[in-house]
């Protein structure tokens, strides 16, 4: 109950009725009431202009005014007071069309108690607030409505805002995809894709699928080691581990063994990225058996380059020393020829028991001696020179024959014990006759040789196919040749025979004619092993050296 | 009696000569040079020359083509050591019809004796 005095307006022209209802709320249990009275609506709206005045009591009946004009004015006046009409029996009508406008509530002037005009008041004024309260809260709620409408329409555009990108960006993504799968299909060089965690292949283009031979299917699911891929599959393991740490690795040549079994090299370098957030390694592989087999054939194109300089150096030395040589040589012959021929003048006027004439008889010998040198030596310089003899295709176990033919006086005299063994495969070869006779000659005199102190003396000749070739070695069971001779054993003038047995020409001049012939000579020697030479010639003629090394390892010369 | 001509540019050849033909009782002359050669052949008679292949000024082969110039029938030995960077000249005078003999050095004093012999006295003489 509030305890404070309600104030009451009471616009009411009968001064009777107004005295009335003053008395009733005088008795009112429902709080203490203070009224107010005003006889014309003029008076009325001039007090209510002041103030203060919680509730309207109103006859519609003013001198002043008529029926709902009259509430309709009080209500424009004070729009926030409840208006309880105070009508007359036969007003009832009105009074309804009052309250159906606004007006709280109605009591007829003749059924008024204090009670009810108290009640009627109090609840007036509560409906009266709370239909303000609702009011004030409906304001509220369309507030309230109108934000959130206008938040909504601002949420929606950001959203089809997005929408739109999201589209865009779909679209976006699907021509990269497909520009990517592209490239994928299309590649001229193998691409696996794997998963990053477990190295399993998701995914693999049709190149390497054609390159490897393996089907499509064979791939997926399954790790490079285990479809056989790479040859070894320990140092995969181990590989795929570092790609994983590394992101990166980098094969240059991997061997692969293709489904049919052909051997392949390639080139693999891996890396690893993200993508859609998983780990996903790409292997980028690349036949590079091409480029193997041309970077093998540069490689013997070199080494045969390289030998054939080799071949021409030497022979352009051989030249120039010829040059000298027969220079010296010429130069020579007249000098010796006439020392010859005075000291024979001289013994042809000396007797015999002249203690002259054997000293004279030196000079000759020494004369001779000098001129058989210098013989040699113009023989050696003009080894390549003058009219060459014609090739002729011959079996070279003839050429041997006939030098041992030639050498038979001595190898019988000195006791030497030799066997041949001709492999009957053995082709002929194309040969200048005289020179290949005069280079095996060499060969066999210089094993003679080697043998003259030893206690063995023992010669044997091997003659078989080699290669597209010939291969005739001769071995002597000699004291053999020292490592350091070895080196130079096809120098001319180098001789490791005592003075006078050989001017050291032999070899060199052999080994010409060898090289003439397209062909090799080596040497296989030891001190106490014996000597062996092997003689290779092709049997065409080619000039200059073979392209195929694979016979000679670095110890033989 | 024989007249022999021996045309070398060296002293000791020449000297040689002389010496190892001595006892065949010939008559040896020398000249230093295929122009004196040719002189002392013009001025003389003779049956038999000597003729060296290297010589500076006229070579052999330049001298012979002039001998034979003047005489066709002379016999005439070409003294060479067969790989002579003359050699290749000498063959074309042959080719052109010079008539020469060669007598390949070095020749001992026998060889010369009978090489000479046989020139001059035909195939009996030794």
């Amino acid at each position: 109950m509030a305890n404070k005095p309600t104030n009451v307006l009471l616009i009411e022209d009968n001064p009777g009725d107004a005295r009335l209802i003053r008395e009733m709320l005088v008795e009112a249990h429902w709080g203490r009431f203070k009224l107010e009275c005003a006889d014309r609506l003029s008076a009325g709206l001039g007090r209510l202009t002041e103030g203060g005045i919680d509730c309207v009591l109103l006859d519609l009946t003013l001198p002043d005014s008529t029926e709902l004009d009259t509430f309709e004015r009080v209500q424009a006046q004070a729009p926030e007071l409840p208006i309880v009409i105070i009508s007359g029996l036969g007003d009832e009508t009105l009074a309804m069309k009052a309250v159906k406008k606004g007006a709280q509530d109605y009591l007829v002037k003749d059924h008024l108690g204090s009670h009810v005009l108290a009640r009627t008041i109090r609840y007036a004024i509560e409906r009266k607030r709370m239909e303000e309260e609702l009011e004030r809260y409906r304001e509220h709620l369309e507030e309230l409505v109108k934000q959130r409408t206008a938040e909504l329409r601002r949420t929606n555009k950001a959203l089809q805002a997005e929408i739109a990108e999201r589209i865009r960006v779909e679209k976006d993504l699907k021509v990269s995809e497909v520009r990517y799968r592209r490239l994928f299909e299309a590649a001229q060089d193998g691409i696996l894709i794997l998963e990053a965690e477990t190295g399993k292949i998701v995914d693999v283009n049709p190149f390497l699928i054609e390159m490897l031979g393996y089907p499509h299917e064979e791939f997926i699911g399954k790790r490079l080691w285990e479809i056989g891929l790479l040859k070894d599959i320990a140092a995969n393991r181990e590989a795929f581990r570092q790609l994983q740490e590394r992101k990166y690795i980098r094969y240059e040549h991997l061997p692969l063994k293709v489904k049919d079994g052909k051997r392949r090299a390639v080139e693999f370098v891996s890396n690893a990225y993200r993508v859609d957030g998983k780990e996903v390694i790409q292997c980028n592989v690349r036949d590079i058996s091409e480029r193997i087999r041309d970077a093998e054939k540069l490689k013997g194109a070199h080494a045969h380059l390289t030998r054939q300089s080799a071949i021409l150096a030497q022979q352009t030395k051989m030249s120039a020393i010829g040059t000298l040589v027969a220079g010296v040589a010429h130069e020579l012959n007249n000098p010796l020829m006439a020392m010859l021929h005075f000291a024979q003048y001289c013994l042809n006027h000396i007797a015999e028991d002249d203690q002259t004439y054997t000293v004279l008889r030196d000079i000759e010998h020494e004369a001779r001696r000098c001129i058989d040198i210098v013989k040699n030596l113009l023989t050696f310089s003009h080894s390549g020179d003058g009219k060459k003899e014609k090739y002729e295709l011959k079996n070279p176990a003839e050429i041997l024959a006939r030098v041992l033919t030639l050498l038979s006086y001595r190898i019988e005299k000195e006791g030497v014990s030799v066997t041949s063994h001709v492999d009957e495969e053995t082709p002929k070869i194309r040969i200048r006759v005289n020179a290949m006779q005069d280079a095996f000659l060499s060969l066999l005199t210089n094993a003679l040789d080697a043998l003259e102190e030893r206690k063995t003396k023992a010669v044997r000749i091997d003659i078989r196919p080699d290669g597209d070739g010939v291969r005739v070695s001769i071995a002597d069971s000699g004291s053999g040749i020292s490592p350091k001779s070895l080196d130079n054993i096809y120098d001319p003038f180098f001789t490791t025979k005592p003075v006078g047995r050989g001017t050291g020409l032999g070899l060199s001049l052999c080994q010409g004619i060898i090289h003439a012939h397209g062909g090799e000579i080596t040497c296989e020697s030891g001190p106490g092993k014996g000597t062996v030479f092997h003689v290779v010639i092709p049997t065409q003629r080619r000039k200059g050296a073979k392209s195929n090394e694979a016979h000679f390892s670095d110890r033989r010369r | 009696m024989k007249h022999i001509l021996v045309i070398d540019d060296d002293e000791a050849v020449r000297k040689l000569f002389l010496l190892s033909l001595e006892e065949t009782g010939y008559s040896v002359f020398t000249a230093n040079s295929g122009m004196d050669g040719i002189k002392a052949f013009k001025e003389g008679h003779y049956d038999l020359i000597f003729l060296d292949l290297k010589m500076p000024g006229m070579n052999g082969v330049e001298t012979l083509r002039e001998l034979r110039k003047i005489d066709r029938a002379v016999p005439v030995y070409i003294i060479t050591a067969f790989h002579d960077e003359f050699f290749a000249q000498l063959k074309k005078a042959e080719a052109d019809g010079m008539d020469f003999e060669v007598l390949r050095k070095p020749f001992d004093r026998r060889q010369l004796i009978t090489a000479t012999k046989g020139i001059l006295e035909g195939p009996t003489s030794y």
